[in-house]
C-alpha cells in the first residue's frame, strides 16, 4: 500500500492506495504516529484507491482515532469504494469515523463542525 | 598453552632471524674474501716490482763486473802471450807476476791459460791470486784444440753456478802470436772465472725483504740454493724453468714461503727470491684475523640485537596469535593461563591494542554464543508453548455433531501458522436448536489464540444458558471490552441459532462478515447489521435479525480472509467468485467445503498464506413431515429494527 501525505491548512490528507491489510496497517500506524508528533490533529483519510480493507486495517484506524481523541483530533474518511464501504459501514466504523464522498467535502466538514 | 605448543607458523621470529643471519654472514665472508684477495694481489704486485728493481740492479752490477774483468784481462793476455818464448826460470817469474795481477776484490778469481803445444796438445795452467794452482790436461776445463782455435774474439760464457753454489762469470780471450813469417795465429786461450760468493748478499741488501733468500738459477739447472734433494725445491726449479716468471708457494724447512722469480741476462739466468710467507703476508694475515674477529663480534652483536628486536616486536603478538588460534578452534571461553591484556606500556603499541580489540571480540563472541544458546532455549520453550497452544486450540474446535436426517454440518480450517485468529463453533442449544458461531480476532499468533480462547467458551456458555445471539454478544462484549480496549484488540463475531423444526435462523453480528445462503443456484448474503466488533465500545448493543430457511437450503459461514485470498497477479478471490462457486456447487456441506478449499487453492496457486476458516450448515427441513411448515418468504428479512441501519 502506498501512503501519501499532504497538508490543507490545518488538516492533513493521507491518501492510501492498494490493500489496507495486515502488512500495510503497521506502516499506516507509524505514519500517523509521526504526523501526530508533528502536530496533526485533523486528518482526512482518502481511500479512493483502496480496494480491500481487513480487520487489521480497521484496527489501525481505530488505534489512530484513540490517539487523536484525547487531543481533540478528528478523523474523516473520504471516497470509500463500494466493497470497502460495505465492510466499513457494516462493521459500524462509520459511527466512529464519519465518511464523505470526497476530500473537499471532508475538509469542509472540519470547518462546519468547528 | 606453552611456547612449545605454539605452531611453527606462529613462531615468526625464528623464520625471520635465520635468513637474516645467514645473509649477514654471507655478506661479511664475501667482503673479507674480496678484501683479502685484493690486498694479496697488491702485495704480490709490490713484490714483483721489487724483483724488477733487483733485476735492474743486478744488471748494472753485472755490467760493472764484466767491464772490470775485461779491463783486467788485457795485461793478463799480454803476459800470457809471452809464455811460449820463456824458459823455465822466466816461466816461474811470469807465473808469479800473473798471480799478482789476479785480484779477488770482486770475488774469487780463477784464470785458466790454455796453450797449444807443438804436438797439438792443449796445456792448461790454472792460477789464482796467490799462485799457480795446477798444470794439466784440458779435460778438466773441457777445452779442446778445435775449440781453442775456433775462439777468435773475446767471449762471455753463460753464467754458471759452481760447486760451491756461487754464481760464476766466465770470460775467455784468444791469445794471438805472430809466427816466424809474421802471421798472427791463435796459440791459446785465456779464460778467467769470477765466483761471486758475495753477490747474493749484495742483492739481498737491495731488497726490503731482509729474511728473503735470493737465488740464481742457470739454464743448466744449477742454482745457488741447496741441492735439489728437497722435493718442494725441485718442484720450484721445474716450475721456474717452465714458466720463467711468476710466483709459487712452497713449504721449505717446515715453513711456508712464497717464491717470486723472473728471467735476467737475456734469459740465460733466472733470479728468484724466497720470502717467508709471514714476512710477505704477515701484516695482511693479522689484519684479516683482526677484521674477522671484529666482523664476528659485530655479527654476534647484530644477531643479539635482532633477537632482542624480534622478541620485543613479536612478544605482544604471541598471545594475540594464541588468542586467534583459540578463536579459530571455536574456544571462546577465557583462557585461565593467559592473563588479560593490561594497559599499554608504551606508545604506540598497535599490537597491544590489536590484542585488546581481539579480546573484546572474543568476549563479544562468547556473549553472543551465550545469547544464542539462551535464544535457542527460549525458542524451544516457545515452540513447546506454541505446540501446546495449537493443541489447545484444536481441542476447542467443536466435535462432530451426531448425524441427524434434517441437518448436516461440515467445517474446514486452514492454519497458516501454529495458531490462528479465526474461530468457529456449532453446538446444540437444545435438542432442536443449533447454535452457529463464526468469528475473527484482529491479531495473529498467540494474542489471537488467547482472544479466541476467551471468546469462544464465553459465548458457548452464554448461549447454552439460553440467551439470544444479541444478548450473548452484549454480555461477551462487556466482559471482553476493557481488556481488549486496553490492548487495542477487537474481535468480530457472527452468532446465529437455527431452529431445526421450522428453519428459523436468528442472528446477530459484531462486525463480522454475514454468511451466504444458497439453494440451488440462488445465492445471497445475509445483511450486514452495522454493529461494531467486540472490544471497542462497552455498551454496544447487537440487534437480532431472522430469516426462515427453506428445506435443503445451506448457510456458508466464512472468515474475512477468504474473500481476500490473492492470486499470482494480486487479485483477491472476491465475493462474486464465491457467489458463482455456490451457484455451481449444490452438493452437501462436506463436499461443498472441500470443493471450496480446492478452488481457493487453485486461485492462490498453492496453499493460502493466511488462515482460512469456513463451515457450512444444510437444513433439510422436517423430513418426517409430521410438522407443518409455516408459509414464509425465505428472503424476507424480519429485522428487529432496534439496531443500526444496514449499510
Amino acid at each position: 500500500m502506498e501512503i501519501q501525505v499532504c497538508r490543507a491548512q490545518a488538516a492533513y490528507i493521507i491518501k492510501l492506495s492498494g490493500r489496507w491489510d495486515t502488512f500495510s496497517s503497521a506502516a499506516f500506524e507509524r505514519t500517523c504516529a509521526a504526523l501526530i508528533q508533528e502536530g496533526m490533529r485533523l486528518v482526512v483519510i482518502d481511500v479512493a484507491d483502496v480496494d480491500y480493507v481487513s480487520s487489521f486495517g480497521l484496527r489501525s484506524l481505530l488505534n489512530t482515532g484513540k490517539i487523536l481523541e484525547p487531543l481533540q483530533g478528528r478523523v474523516h474518511m473520504s471516497s470509500l469504494q463500494p466493497q470497502v464501504r460495505k465492510v466499513f459501514v457494516g462493521s459500524g466504523f462509520s459511527s466512529l469515523f464519519p465518511e464523505y464522498p470526497d476530500v473537499d467535502t471532508a475538509l469542509r466538514a472540519f470547518k462546519d463542525k468547528a | 598453552m606453552s611456547p612449545s605448543e605454539v605452531p611453527w607458523r606462529y613462531r615468526l621470529e625464528t623464520r625471520q632471524s635465520i635468513p637474516i643471519m645467514v645473509g649477514l654472514v654471507g655478506v661479511l665472508a664475501l667482503l673479507l674474501t674480496l678484501g683479502y684477495l685484493h690486498a694479496r694481489e697488491q702485495i704480490l704486485a709490490s713484490a714483483r716490482a721489487q724483483m724488477a728493481q733487483l733485476v735492474g740492479s743486478i744488471a748494472r752490477q753485472d755490467d760493472y763486473n764484466r767491464n772490470w774483468l775485461e779491463r783486467g784481462m788485457q795485461p793478463l793476455v799480454r803476459l800470457v802471450a809471452t809464455f811460449p818464448h820463456l824458459n823455465t826460470q822466466e816461466q816461474k817469474a811470469a807465473d808469479a807476476n800473473l798471480s799478482a795481477i789476479i785480484s779477488d776484490t770482486r770475488g774469487r778469481q780463477i784464470v785458466d791459460v790454455l796453450l797449444l803445444g807443438e804436438n797439438g796438445k792443449v796445456t792448461v795452467r790454472r792460477y789464482d791470486s796467490k799462485k799457480l794452482l795446477s798444470v794439466g790436461s784440458p779435460s778438466t776445463t773441457k777445452w779442446t784444440r778445435q775449440r781453442v782455435l775456433a775462439l777468435t774474439t773475446p767471449e762471455w760464457h753463460a753464467p754458471e753456478v759452481d760447486a760451491r753454489r756461487n754464481l760464476m762469470l766466465r770470460y775467455s780471450v784468444p791469445i794471438v802470436d805472430k809466427d816466424s813469417s809474421g802471421k798472427a795465429q791463435n796459440i791459446g786461450v785465456c779464460s778467467v772465472s769470477l765466483a761471486i760468493s758475495w753477490f747474493a748478499d749484495r742483492v739481498r741488501s737491495f731488497s726490503p725483504f731482509k729474511n728473503g733468500s735470493v737465488f740464481f738459477l742457470s739454464q743448466d739447472g744449477k742454482w745457488t740454493l741447496p741441492p735439489q734433494d728437497d722435493i718442494p725445491l725441485a718442484r720450484l726449479k721445474a716450475r721456474i724453468l717452465a714458466h720463467a716468471s711468476g710466483e709459487s708457494r712452497l713449504i721449505w724447512n717446515d715453513k711456508p714461503y712464497m717464491a717470486v722469480y723472473m728471467p735476467m741476462a737475456g734469459g740465460k739466468l733466472h733470479l728468484g727470491l724466497l720470502i717467508p710467507r709471514k714476512d710477505l703476508f704477515g701484516d695482511l694475515d693479522r689484519l684479516t684475523h683482526l677484521l674477522g674477529i671484529i666482523g664476528l663480534a659485530v655479527l654476534l652483536l647484530a644477531a643479539y640485537s635482532l633477537h632482542r628486536t624480534t622478541e620485543t616486536v613479536l612478544s605482544p603478538l604471541k598471545p594475540l596469535g594464541q588468542l586467534a588460534a583459540r578463536l579459530a578452534r571455536g574456544e571462546l571461553e577465557a583462557d585461565p593461563q593467559t592473563p588479560a591484556p593490561g594497559p599499554a606500556t608504551r606508545f604506540p603499541d598497535e599490537a597491544h591494542r590489536l590484542r585488546q580489540a581481539t579480546e573484546k571480540l572474543r568476549q563479544a563472541l562468547h556473549q553472543r554464543m551465550q545469547d544464542l544458546t539462551l535464544i535457542g532455549q527460549t525458542r524451544e520453550r516457545l515452540f513447546g508453548e506454541m505446540t501446546f497452544a495449537r493443541n489447545m486450540q484444536e481441542s476447542m474446535r467443536p466435535p462432530k455433531l451426531p448425524h441427524t436426517p434434517d441437518m448436516e454440518v461440515a467445517a474446514f480450517v486452514h492454519t497458516a501458522g501454529d495458531v490462528c485468529g479465526d474461530m468457529y463453533d456449532y453446538f446444540s442449544q437444545s435438542p432442536r436448536r443449533l447454535c452457529c458461531v463464526m468469528g475473527n480476532a484482529a491479531a495473529h499468533g498467540v494474542p489471537a489464540a488467547l482472544l479466541t480462547s476467551r471468546v469462544i467458551p464465553l459465548l458457548h456458555e452464554l448461549l447454552l444458558s439460553g440467551l439470544a445471539p444479541g444478548k450473548a454478544l452484549e454480555n461477551c462484549n462487556r466482559v471482553l471490552g476493557p481488556a481488549a480496549s486496553r490492548e487495542q484488540h477487537m474481535v468480530s463475531v457472527f452468532v446465529g441459532i437455527l431452529d431445526l423444526d421450522d428453519g428459523l435462523f436468528r442472528w446477530a453480528s459484531a462486525g463480522h462478515t454475514p454468511p451466504f445462503r444458497s439453494l440451488g443456484q440462488e445465492v445471497n448474503q445475509l445483511d450486514w447489521t452495522g454493529n461494531m466488533p467486540l472490544g471497542i465500545r462497552d455498551k454496544e448493543t447487537y440487534p437480532e435479525r431472522e430469516i426462515r430457511l427453506r428445506p435443503g437450503e445451506s448457510l456458508l459461514f466464512v472468515g474475512p480472509r477468504l474473500l481476500s485470498v490473492q492470486d499470482a497477479q494480486g487479485r483477491g478471490y472476491g465475493e462474486e467468485a464465491l457467489r458463482c462457486f455456490l451457484a455451481r456447487n449444490t452438493e452437501a456441506p462436506t463436499g461443498l467445503v472441500r470443493a471450496l478449499y480446492a478452488q481457493i487453492r487453485d486461485h492462490a496457486g498453492g496453499p493460502p498464506q493466511d488462515d482460512l476458516t469456513f463451515f457450512a450448515v444444510c437444513w433439510r427441513g422436517d423430513v418426517a413431515g409430521d410438522k407443518p411448515q409455516p408459509p414464509v418468504d425465505p428472503w424476507n428479512v424480519s429485522s428487529e429494527a432496534a439496531g443500526r441501519q444496514e449499510p
